[in-house]
């Protein structure tokens, strides 16, 4: 069309909008915390890139470009679709994983639960007795390890110093495990949670 | 002739801003919302309504061709796309989020009807390991702050 080439500033200034915008998509694909925003975005990075192919093929009266419109959308698609598959797939692989782990860590691990019971029990009666404290503190940090056994002596020596230290100020150790939880339930959307997808 | 060409060019290039404008405000509100559903429902304004109207106005621009059917055929595609993916996405944030009901009203029993009680409990425990080093760093510069404390009191 005629028109459209002696005008063509106008196509070229909304090419250079949408060039704007898909730049302002890629950080977002870039900054998202969890995987569901890059996908989003990426998606949004689909959909304006459709429109400068369609736009490209009108100013360029080549009709074929728009052919090509066509198998982006239905690739950009099937792009979601995969990734949305794989990554709820490695998330619930990740699941089943852990869970086989943490059964078998129960299996072989039950004398020692009770065993920090038994300690915890202690350590509420009577306090300020370093020793029973030292269990229990030492035995919950060895629940997530693989295999306790090994760690208890290199546990030891690490809490023997902090608790020398935790124990002269007192009733530090509830405060900051209630201030703990709270920082987890204040961050609620943090990066924590992408390291699971 | 000339001003029906003219008509036809000023017609399509409004509704080719007006995309324009639905796309710049996806992009804004996808910065400005800060969780993925909210996020989903700007970008999917610009999946429909903005290549929507994109497509029309150059569909006028082009003119009565096969062109503008193949423009339509996609208009049509991304209608029956669009929300499909939107679905598969949103089920994506749902299966993997531990803390859904921190992120988002929900009815009663959906997170019990999407997460059995250990699979919470198996990444909340990993989680609690992978805090614990922080933790274990609050400490240490607590102590060191109560030190210098005491130190300058003496």
């Amino acid at each position: 069309m005629r028109i459209i080439l002696d005008h063509s500033w106008i196509f070229i200034s909304i090419f250079l909008f949408l060039a704007i915008l898909l730049l302002l998509c890629l950080i977002r694909a870039i900054k998202g915390p969890t995987i569901a925003d890059r996908v989003v975005a990426v998606n949004m990075m689909g959909t304006i890139v459709m429109v400068v192919i369609a736009m490209l093929a009108v100013y360029m009266g080549e009709g074929y470009l728009l052919d090509i419109c066509l198998i982006y959308a239905m690739i950009s698609f099937l792009a979601v679709v995969v990734l949305t598959k794989v990554y709820s797939g490695v998330h619930l692989e990740k699941l089943a994983k852990h869970r086989k782990l943490k059964q078998g860590e129960k299996a072989g691990q039950t004398e020692n639960t009770r065993e920090s019971e038994s300690g915890r029990k202690q350590a509420e009666n009577i306090p300020e007795s370093e020793s029973g404290r030292g269990q229990t503190v030492q035995i919950q940090e060895g629940e997530y390890e693989g295999n306790p056994a090994e760690n208890i002596q290199e546990e030891t020596t690490k809490m023997q110093g902090t608790l020398a230290k935790m124990n002269r100020t007192g009733e530090a150790e509830t405060a900051e495990k209630a201030s703990g939880e709270k920082q987890q339930i204040a961050g609620s959307i943090t990066p924590e949670r992408s390291v699971w997808l | 002739m000339i001003l029906i060409e003219w008509l036809q060019f000023i017609l399509g290039v409004a509704f080719l801003l007006a995309g324009l404008g639905v796309f710049a405000v996806q992009v804004f509100g996808v910065f400005k919302f800060n969780y993925v559903l909210n996020r989903m429902h700007a970008a999917a304004m610009g999946d429909t309504l903005g290549i929507g109207i994109s497509l029309v106005g150059l569909i006028i621009l082009s003119g009565w061709n096969f062109a503008s059917l193949k423009m339509a055929l996609i208009i049509v595609f991304l209608w029956n796309a669009s929300p499909v993916s939107s679905h598969l996405i949103a089920r994506l944030e749902a299966t993997t989020n531990p803390h859904l009901e921190r992120c988002c009203e929900l009815e009663e029993g959906v997170m019990e009807h999407l997460w059995d009680e250990d699979q919470r409990e198996i990444i909340y425990a990993d989680q609690k390991k992978k805090n614990a080093d922080k933790v274990d760093q609050n400490k240490v510069n607590h102590d060191k702050a109560i030190q210098h404390k005491a130190e300058e009191e003496t």
